[in-house]
């Protein structure tokens, strides 16, 4: 059965099991997750997503940075047929409005199709109008709810 | 119509992150791992690690210049005061090993010494080869 061994000390072959228990990991792990690297308005901008059971988890980096998290959830209005959304600043820069859009933004979208609530962590030096777009398209074109 | 226009030729570029994902089992309980790993060695990293796919608690834990230990703060709070407990003194560990400020997501159901012994170990296994690469 010579033609059946595999040389192990063979790097290639190394590779080969690292790949299949990454995607063997990937596929049993319960957290579906994406990475989406750009560079928008010429700032390289880091966007992961990853789905959990009850929450999505949104980070948005141009600096290698977590920086401001805010957590974000839908709940049915009450006296209107319109949901409300609460936005609450876990950490960093609560001053900032343009956190908050970004946030009431993504959980509007998320609470159109599920009950997840949102984790959102930012972190961006390029706060243009154009850059929001971008961004936001970026992650509405890759959705994992 | 150009404040309408959605760019779709954006430039993709090399992640400055990655995600590196693990399972566990420990006795009969599967554990999930996962880790942000940003390319900067100076940036923080966000570990997640649970028996069930949920995000139910985040504490971040650093070093700051007056306190001997590193400092720890809840920003989302478990039910559970033994997930609490755990997550602050792993986190602790983890900052004065790696020497990073660490964001945390701990939420283990069961409360056995030996599971968060297992945990640790796992962890300091899994970021000693992500944070080497």
């Amino acid at each position: 059965m010579n033609s059946l061994l595999i040389d192990s000390s063979n790097p290639s072959y190394d590779a080969m099991n690292n790949d299949n228990l990454k995607n063997s990991i990937e596929k049993n792990h319960p957290v579906k997750s994406k990475v989406l690297s750009k560079k928008i308005n010429n700032v390289d901008t880091d966007i992961a997503i990853s789905s959990f059971a009850d929450a999505i988890f949104i980070t948005i980096s141009q600096n290698q940075k977590f920086n401001t998290w805010i957590r974000a959830s839908k709940s049915d209005g009450i006296l209107l047929d319109e949901p409300s959304y609460q936005i609450d600043t876990l950490l960093g820069n609560n001053q900032d409005v343009l956190f908050s859009i970004y946030a009431r933004q993504l959980i509007e979208n998320i609470g159109e199709t599920s009950n997840k609530s949102l984790m959102l962590s930012i972190s961006i030096t390029d706060k243009s109008k154009d850059t929001f777009k971008q961004i936001l398209s970026t992650i509405f074109e890759n959705k994992v709810w | 119509m150009e404040s309408l226009r959605i760019t779709d030729d954006l430039e993709n570029i090399d992640p400055n992150i990655r995600i590196e994902k693990h399972i566990d089992n420990f006795e009969d309980t599967r554990i999930y791992f996962m880790f942000y790993i940003f390319k900067s060695q100076d940036s923080p990293i966000f570990i997640w690690v649970s028996d069930s796919p949920t995000f139910s608690t985040l504490s971040v834990s650093m070093k700051i210049p007056i306190e001997k230990s590193p400092v720890t703060s809840h920003l989302l709070e478990s039910n559970s005061i033994t997930s609490n407990d755990s997550s602050n003194s792993l986190s602790q560990r983890i900052v004065i090993k790696f020497k990073v400020q660490t964001f945390l997501s701990y939420s283990i159901s069961q409360d056995i010494p030996e599971m968060s012994h297992f945990i640790e170990k796992t962890i300091f296994d899994l970021l000693s080869k992500y944070l080497k690469k």
